[in-house]
């Protein structure tokens, strides 16, 4: 630890404290979206799978489009959630990316 | 472990604070807890007091110059009356109008965010530079026989080491010469002289006293600085009362009108040692008065009447029980915050910074309402600087930085010694703030949240125009509501990853704000409990 650092006053480590400006754990941020996203497509699928109306899942089917594999069954929900979890986990780690990498920037 | 408890060790006894106010024959909590007060006070007085609240917070009195401004723009007019007018004008014989609001800011200092935090994640109520926020003490420390021990402890120590210790002395005069103290006059209370001479010189005598002892005399200016100081003084009435327990408090304040004493002491809940015979309860009863009030004169006897007068109206004893009494006088006990105050002070500590071998300290020294901590961290700062180091003893509760560096145009600065440690502390403290309080940057959010967006829609738009087929995102295309032009195309796209990204950016930055928002929310409301936990401890 530098000398300088040592003498600074109150004032000074209440200005660093407030000017703080906060970095994302990008990998945490994937986890938790992809978390959120696996989850959430899963419990969805589910709904549908027990309330088993007419027309099961027309619409969030469609999702097999992207996610390949994906269907409204028992198994298609495990796939999807396999799918929606990588999916999940790309945007909250790019967000968390891109976020530190131009925090940094205008840091410095 | 704290110096007094090394240097005493069991003779410093760990005591509970208890003071409570004593006001139209109800008793107040202290320092001040609303439901306490508002219960106290009745439903009727309670609502008025809330209106009379309500009332300043939404026309503040501005500037605030004054006690009286200072105290009702915080608790409102009312409550201001009742518990902060008559206690104050009591002590200080003057109305709260006169009074300067500097009295108020320097008890009650602003907080550094650092001291708010600290405070509130369970710093032991100490702020930062490990001074005790005094609202905060539910114990404290006190020498077994009271706080004369320690002086006592300190004069044994010097005699330990062959150095005598001179009682009984009054400073006539000091000689100076070429910007240092030479000599000073003394005189004994029998009416014996001598000079005495030495390197360095510490005062702690009346700063007014002091500036007029000088010889050379100071310039016309710094004569009328030192007349313009103004002093209150103070008279003990003790009352040795036969009976075991009278009541807890430490202190009792006495804001009931008729009643000329400003606050009651109970020797033995400081200590139960200060009285020998543990059947009896020895009380100090505290007048604050002027040398040249017809009651400083008055026989010991006549004021000795008026306390058991007094107490036995108060509810606290039988006149009968009341064995023996005596009376200390007390001159200058507290310095007066007159509006002129600082300016006469900033004239003569200018003056003072001339004699480079001199140095001003304590309450009266300073002519500042230091506390006996602050006044003796004066003498602590004194004693150092006459080994060789360098602190500045007049910013002692003045600037709550006093162990940082101050600029060098300063003649005295710097105490580090036992800040270093606490500076560490601080250190880890704020790299821990820095982490747990940080805002996110509402751009980087935006663009980081907008380019995920606007490329998310691009690559779902560009899957199904891959895929192709009879008809090509029918679903995907009911964007178009919200994003004019957007179509499941390859043009379609490229406008879709344009507006996906300008959503995505006012998105990110809206949570970036409320995220922030939040925080500064937190940080402003336990800044203000913890100003408001200060603002209780006024009297």
């Amino acid at each position: 630890m530098s000398n300088k650092k040592e003498h600074k006053t109150r004032a000074d480590l209440d200005r660093e404290v407030w000017r703080a400006v906060a970095r994302l754990k990008a990998g945490i941020l994937g986890l938790v979206f992809g978390s959120i996203f696996g989850i959430g497509l899963f419990a969805m699928t589910a709904i549908l799978l027990i309330e088993n109306g007419p027309n099961t899942g027309y619409h969030l089917r469609l999702l097999s489009n992207y996610f390949i594999g994906y269907n409204v069954t028992w198994k298609g929900a495990f796939i999807g959630f396999l799918w929606a979890f990588a999916l999940g986990a790309m945007i909250g780690w790019s967000i968390g990316f891109i976020y530190n990498r131009i925090a940094n920037q205008k840091r410095t | 472990m704290s110096y007094g408890t090394r240097c005493w060790g069991e003779e410093f006894l760990l005591r509970s604070r208890l003071s409570r106010i004593h006001y139209n024959d109800h008793f107040f909590d202290y320092p001040l807890k609303l439901t306490n007060a508002l219960i106290g006070l009745g439903i009727v007085e309670a609502a008025l007091v809330g209106l009379s609240y309500a009332k300043t917070r939404l026309a503040p009195s501005l500037p605030e110059t004054t006690f009286e401004q200072w105290v009702s723009n915080r608790f409102g007019q009312r409550l201001y009356k009742i518990f902060f007018k008559t206690y104050t004008e009591k002590v200080w014989g003057m109305p709260c109008s006169e009074i300067s609001a500097e009295w108020a800011t320097q008890r009650i200092k602003n907080l550094s965010l650092m001291e708010v935090l600290r405070n509130t994640f369970g710093a032991n109520g100490r702020s930062k530079d490990g001074q005790v926020i005094t609202s905060l003490i539910q114990q404290f420390r006190y020498p077994r026989f009271g706080p004369g021990m320690m002086w006592e402890q300190f004069e044994s120590l010097l005699r330990d080491r062959g150095i005598e210790t001179i009682f009984d002395r009054r400073v006539d005069k000091i000689w100076h010469r070429q910007g240092r103290v030479e000599c000073i006059g003394v005189r004994s209370s029998t009416g014996e002289t001598m000079k005495l001479s030495a390197d360095q010189f510490i005062s702690s005598m009346p700063l007014r006293n002091l500036i007029e002892s000088l010889d050379p005399t100071p310039p016309e200016e710094v004569l009328r600085a030192a007349a313009g100081l103004r002093y209150r003084d103070f008279i003990t009435v003790v009352l040795i009362v036969d009976r075991e327990h009278i009541f807890p408090d430490n202190w009792i304040y006495i804001h009931t009108t008729d009643i000329a004493m400003g606050r009651i002491q109970n020797y033995k809940s400081w200590s139960p040692d200060m009285v020998p015979d543990p059947s009896k309860t020895s009380l100090g009863l505290e007048y604050f008065v002027s040398e040249h009030d017809e009651m400083w004169s008055w026989p010991d006897q006549k004021l000795i009447e008026l306390g058991i007068k007094e107490c036995a109206q108060l509810g606290f004893i039988e006149p009968r029980e009341v064995q023996n009494g005596t009376v200390v006088r007390m001159k200058k006990t507290y310095p007066i915050y007159d509006q002129a105050r600082e300016g006469n002070v900033a004239i003569l500590q200018n003056y003072l910074d001339g004699l480079e071998n001199l140095q001003a300290i304590g309450r009266n020294g300073q002519h500042r309402y230091n506390n006996m901590d602050h006044s003796m961290m004066t003498g602590i700062y004194a004693a150092r600087n006459v080994v060789g180091e360098r602190h500045d003893v007049w910013v002692v509760n003045v600037d709550s930085e006093y162990h940082e560096e101050v600029t060098p145009d300063r003649k005295r600065t710097v105490f580090a010694g036992a800040a270093t440690e606490q500076r560490e502390e601080d250190l880890e403290l704020a790299n821990v703030l820095r982490v747990a309080l940080a805002r996110l940057d509402p751009v980087a959010l935006g663009l980081a949240v907008g380019i995920v967006c606007g490329f998310g829609l691009f690559f779902a738009t560009a899957v199904l125009l891959l895929k192709s087929g009879d008809t090509v995102g029918p679903r995907l295309m009911l964007f178009q509501h919200y994003l004019i032009g957007y179509r499941v195309t390859w043009t379609g796209a490229l406008v879709g990853l344009i507006e996906a990204t300008v959503v995505g950016y006012v998105i990110g930055c809206v949570c970036a704000w409320f995220h922030n928002s939040f925080v500064n929310g937190y940080i402003f409301l336990i800044r203000r409990a913890t100003e408001a936990k200060q603002r209780r401890d006024i009297l």
